[in-house]
């Protein structure tokens, strides 16, 4: 426990002037998104990497040395995934009436993205770390970081992962939602929130409180469910 | 007040099988079911985390562009895996609450 503690201080404190780059550069990245009508091909996190990359590489400096830098917003990841218990907990009372329906979608839906994400990787033949690194692909980052770390993939492959599966998905889920007649916004924001997490959300809620709400409680089973069977179902993939 | 219960997840971090802040999210959770609302101050630092959970993935998403020529090598096979999978399970989930509405 006291390590625990030591280490996250030194994570905290080994913040430095390095941290002004991630700031300036998710400005930009949020200013175009913004300007830009929220496209999701434009979302912060794709357009302020590239450029922050792009500037470690000009000023030789080592991607380690830029994350140490950076602890503190790390270390945040951490409170934030406790803090999205408070979104979620709003939603539970409306829980019980629809309970067939909800539990139903996030059990299968939430193991059927998993499964399908590793039986890919098998066809594809990517190699194990790979495997191991997209496993938590439709989960919300912060979980979805913890549960990757835990299965000893990589944690700089998981983020992107679960980017682009974010993106993906509310770019395919118009299309699908039109072709189904699924037009209740509730369902929609289940869907969005099980397979495109965060920004999944993030969409739901530009459609209505209600289809976010719905997207929220997606997402949040979604993760706790998905950490709870990803590590026996990984197992029987890796053989 | 940010602090105190920040300094609470530190608690809830000592050696569980799953990751910490997970477990930490189920416990407060679990305490937020017993009262009715939120408190004020949880809602709003909540609220204030999650409205910038983007900028707390920049320093991990940079690492994508340091990764090894391996895992770069496998990006297409690692594309179409995501675009086939994300769109599979959308569909069947639209398909499975279509027919649970059917059926009732």
């Amino acid at each position: 426990m006291i390590e625990l503690i030591q280490q996250q201080w030194l994570q905290v404190t080994g913040s430095s002037w390095l941290l002004g780059l991630s700031l300036v550069g998710f400005a930009i990245g949020l200013t175009l998104y913004r300007r830009s009508g929220s496209r999701a091909f434009l979302h912060p996190l794709l357009v302020s990497t590239p450029i922050i990359a792009g500037l470690l590489y000009l000023s030789n400096l080592g991607f380690d040395q830029y994350y140490q830098g950076n602890g503190l917003l790390s270390w945040l990841l951490g409170p934030t995934t406790v803090a999205l218990a408070v979104p979620l907990s709003k939603q539970m009372r409306q829980l019980p009436a629809l309970l067939r329906t909800v539990s139903l979608t996030v059990l299968t839906g939430g193991f059927i993205a998993a499964a399908l994400a590793l039986g890919l990787a098998v066809l594809f033949n990517t190699s194990e770390v790979v495997l191991l690194s997209i496993a938590a692909k439709s989960v919300t980052t912060p979980i979805a970081m913890g549960i990757t770390d835990q299965l000893g993939g990589l944690l700089t492959l998981i983020t992107l992962v679960v980017l682009l599966t974010g993106i993906v998905g509310i770019l395919v889920a118009e299309t699908i939602f039109k072709r189904t007649g699924i037009v209740d916004e509730r369902w929609q924001g289940l869907i969005l929130g099980i397979s495109a997490h965060a920004i999944g959300t993030a969409r739901a809620f530009d459609k209505s409180p209600r289809c976010g709400a719905f997207s929220t409680l997606g997402m949040g089973l979604n993760g706790i469910w998905t950490s709870l069977f990803l590590p026996s179902l990984v197992g029987l993939f890796l053989n | 007040m940010t602090f105190q219960w920040l300094g609470e997840l530190a608690v809830w971090l000592t050696g569980w099988a799953i990751p910490g802040p997970l477990m930490g999210m189920l416990i407060l959770l679990l305490a937020l079911t017993f009262v009715d609302r939120p408190m004020e101050f949880l809602d709003q630092t909540s609220g204030l985390l999650i409205q910038n959970l983007s900028l707390m993935f920049i320093p991990i998403s940079v690492g994508a562009f340091f990764l090894s020529t391996d895992i770069y090598q496998q990006f297409p096979a690692i594309l179409t895996l995501i675009l086939l999978s994300t769109s599979g399970v959308i569909l069947f989930m639209a398909l499975l609450i279509k027919g649970l509405e059917k059926h009732d």
